[in-house]
């Protein structure tokens, strides 16, 4: 295994649960910084998530935002733990925290650090520290309003993808007051909240907001219909595809169907926006997937220059021909889950991040 | 040094297309980088910036992804007009060059002599085809941080695939665990993570190239695969599957942990319809959560997380029964202030008013050279160290050349004159031609 070297002078201690503060310090640990992550007596909080039969040790979820950590359990309710966390953060440049923690008084303290944290709402404003949860912050931050179909509920995204996200803004965040302090000599408060990352990224979110501030007009729930031009999930012989076409590609698509229903449509593609057109082209796209299964669909269109992809699940992903050629899985020894598959690192450059070992016991051993 | 603002004094070359790529210059940007975006007057990519015309009626029937048209006015240059372009150009300025023609390439070369990075997530091969890979780039300038972001990989089978960000996404298994519990897997919704995620994943990987290249003096070449990127975003979900946990769910709002853990109606909004999401991550949760409901009989049988796992449809039936007479933002006060996480699934409006955003400085006024004076959404973090930069809105084509021309490379009036009346410098394409008589 290959050391990473991009980062490995850097420090960083982790007093976090859940997946939005330890994603950010992982990805710090990637490059090669050495992570402490601090854990109470009873371990994180994800440990008993995704594999609870096998607590505490084997959760994937545990597992996928700490590997390449050391592990440490403290108790921060005793001075005793106290002294030890602060014997850390005397020793590191950057502390990453989930909300848990007297910030004034460490950045107080140890007026070197870059203090990293992130919580739901944020440490600041009339919402600070209000409790939230994936699904909430998706709500409060994120595109959920128009997400899912026009006459059902609003739907979240599953997963943990809003953390996530949160995180991996959080270790940007991070990177850019570790230079600041570099030269200055000191650190900085750093307060991400899920809510503002989500609301500030490209899921639609961030977009949306400056549309309807343009046009006064909200989002809305689509039939993923309504546009004529086909896009979106399609059904196929095997399971879905994914389709974008777009203005300049309509008439790829129209070649790539070869249905002379669709003649006029490649004469003037503009046709595809009447009702007429759109009922069309829907029934001949849905037609000409039937006898195809997603590889094969995924195939032919592309070679015809039209973007349609497979839907995977999450074990048929690690068999993708195409992802398994850009080399986005690597197979590696997770300790106490064994062998298993997970993403390539994020970035590829000389010294650049690496798989760097399982996720610390919490028995320490 | 401002301390918010590290990478002042770092200059970075734009030549990125469509989100994911724009959204990794705007966090540069945030971080008080100087960030040019490169473009051509003979290149337009319509997925960045929308269709050439459009007319006014065509506006009304644009969905989420191609709408947001300032004043649903498209105008002559629509893509001024267009939010989803606008929305990552904060901070930056835009310059013109054919980088196809000899003496095009020539200029971008002078100017990466004179830039700190450049970001890019083209067609796999243009920059090889331009003659300006990355031995040519490093030779011209060995400090130089390159980062490119291909879908999935710069050269094979896999770099010919053409798609938006939900093509790539859906092939990573992103949507095997969301969808209606109720509806088939091709009803699940698609979204655009991939570009949330390249963003972050590409500035933090600019910045520690940044870094080490303040230290060693060498820039380095960075390839980011974006699909690979927002596979760590799920990589919990991955790992699970393989060891034994499902390869596919549709769990509508519903949580392996958490009950109840929904989207329920409730009254109010003005928009034709309110949602609460509401999520009792334990026993004490839900009590808090039942007490506000007025601690019905209906609800008494659900005490245990098992109770409410068991039952799951009825207990959400219940609970929506309850919620639909009760006032949207009311609620959502109560359960915040007993300490339940809820929040009203927020439209773009009330985003745009809610009290914290505002009170953490997420929106910024500020003057855009097209259609004026707008709220901006903005930054993605704070910081005590002060305000990240946010001091001008998107640029327009060509807006900054004067500043890039003579201030940057130092081009005296001949040079300018000579790329200008070859048609490098410009602030119209050439599409536009033949140009409007300029009235003085």
């Amino acid at each position: 295994m290959n050391e990473p070297s991009l980062l490995a002078d850097l420090v960083v201690v982790e007093v976090a649960d859940g997946v939005a503060a330890p994603f950010a310090a992982r990805l710090l640990s990637d490059c090669g910084a050495r992570v402490v992550k601090v854990e109470r007596p009873s371990g994180d909080e994800t440990r008993a998530w995704h594999g609870d039969d096998h607590f505490p040790d084997r959760s994937a979820t545990y597992f996928a935002f700490n590997h390449g950590k050391s592990g440490v359990v403290l108790d921060l309710d005793t001075d005793a733990g106290t002294a030890e966390l602060d014997a850390l953060l005397a020793e590191c440049a950057v502390l990453v925290e989930d909300g848990r923690l007297d910030v004034a008084r460490i950045a107080d303290a140890f007026p070197h650090l870059v203090i990293v944290s992130v919580t739901p709402f944020g440490r600041s404003g009339p919402d600070c520290l209000r409790p939230g949860t994936e699904l909430v912050a998706y709500a409060a931050g994120g595109a959920m309003w128009c997400t899912g179909l026009p006459e059902r509920e609003p739907l979240y995204l599953g997963g943990n993808l809003v953390q996530a996200q949160a995180g991996s803004v959080a270790a940007l965040a991070a990177l850019a007051a570790v230079v600041a302090a570099e030269a200055t000599g000191r650190g900085q408060w750093i307060d991400v909240a899920w809510v503002d990352a989500e609301a500030g990224s490209f899921d639609r979110a961030v977009s949306q907001l400056l549309a309807y501030e343009y046009e006064g007009v909200n989002s809305r729930r689509e039939d993923p219909l309504a546009t004529g031009q086909p896009r979106g999930l399609y059904p196929c012989a095997d399971g879905e595809v994914v389709i974008n076409t777009i203005g300049s590609t309509i008439a790829n698509m129209v070649r790539v169907l070869g249905s002379a229903e669709l003649d006029d449509i490649a004469e003037q593609p503009a046709l595809v926006f009447t009702d007429d057109g759109r009922t069309r082209t829907d029934r001949v796209v849905r037609e000409w997937l039937t006898t195809r299964g997603r590889a094969d669909a995924t195939r032919v269109a592309q070679a015809g220059g039209w973007s349609v992809t497979p839907v995977n699940d999450l074990l048929d992903a690690a068999d993708d021909p195409w992802l398994v050629e850009a080399g986005a899985w690597v197979e590696v020894d997770g300790g106490q889950l064994g062998r298993v598959r997970i993403p390539a690192p994020a970035f590829t450059t000389d010294g650049g991040p690496e798989y760097r070992g399982p996720a610390p016991r919490l028995d320490g051993s | 040094m401002n301390p918010a603002q590290p990478l002042a004094g770092v200059r970075v070359l734009d030549l990125c297309v469509v989100f994911s790529g724009t959204a990794a210059t705007m966090l540069l940007g945030d971080l008080g980088a100087e960030v040019i975006k490169v473009e051509s007057r003979g290149v337009y990519s319509v997925a960045t910036k929308g269709p050439r015309r459009l007319s006014a009626r065509s506006v009304d029937r644009l969905d989420n992804l191609t709408r947001g048209y300032a004043d649903r006015e498209p105008g002559d240059r629509p893509w001024d007009r267009w939010a989803p372009s606008a929305v990552h150009g904060r901070n930056k300025r835009s310059m013109t060059v054919d980088l196809t023609r000899p003496e095009g390439r020539a200029v971008f070369l002078d100017l990466v002599a004179r830039s700190d990075a450049l970001l890019e997530n083209n067609k796999a091969g243009l920059l090889e085809k331009l003659g300006l890979g990355w031995d040519v780039l490093h030779a011209r300038n060995p400090r130089l941080v390159l980062v490119r972001m291909p879908p999935l990989a710069l050269d094979g089978e896999a770099a010919a695939l053409s798609g938006l960000g939900s093509n790539f996404e859906a092939m990573t298994g992103a949507l095997a665990f969301r969808g209606y519990r109720d509806l088939p897997p091709a009803t699940r919704p698609v979204s655009y993570r991939m570009d949330a995620a390249t963003g972050p994943m590409a500035a933090f990987a600019t910045v520690a190239a940044l870094r080490d290249a303040r230290r060693t003096g060498s820039g380095r070449l960075v390839v980011l695969p974006q699909a690979v990127t927002l596979m760590h975003h799920f990589a919990d979900q991955l790992v699970a599957a393989q060891r034994g946990g499902p390869r596919a769910i549709r769990p509508g709002n519903r949580h392996p942990r958490m009950a109840p853990h929904g989207c329920y109606p409730v009254r109010g909004g003005g928009n034709g319809e309110a949602w609460i999401a509401v999520a009792c991550r334990d026993d004490a949760d839900w009590g808090a959560c039942a007490r506000v409901l007025g601690s019905p009989p209906a609800l008494q049988r659900y005490r245990a997380l098992t109770d409410r796992k068991a039952d799951e449809d009825a207990l959400d039936d219940a609970i929506a029964g309850l919620t639909r007479h009760l006032d949207g933002a009311t609620l959502e006060g109560r359960l915040t202030a007993a300490g339940v996480p809820a929040a009203l699934v927020r439209t773009e409006g009330m985003k745009l008013a809610d009290p914290q955003l505002r009170a953490r400085g997420f929106f910024h006024r500020v003057e855009h050279p097209v259609v004026g004076e707008r709220t901006f959404p903005g930054h993605l973090w704070r910081t005590s160290a002060g305000p990240l930069r946010f001091d001008r809105a998107a640029p327009t084509l060509g807006q900054d050349n004067d500043y890039v021309y003579r201030e940057v490379l130092g081009y005296d009036d001949e040079q300018i004159r000579t790329l200008t009346e070859t048609g490098h410098i410009g602030e119209r394409y050439t599409f536009e031609d033949p140009l409007p008589v300029e009235s003085p």
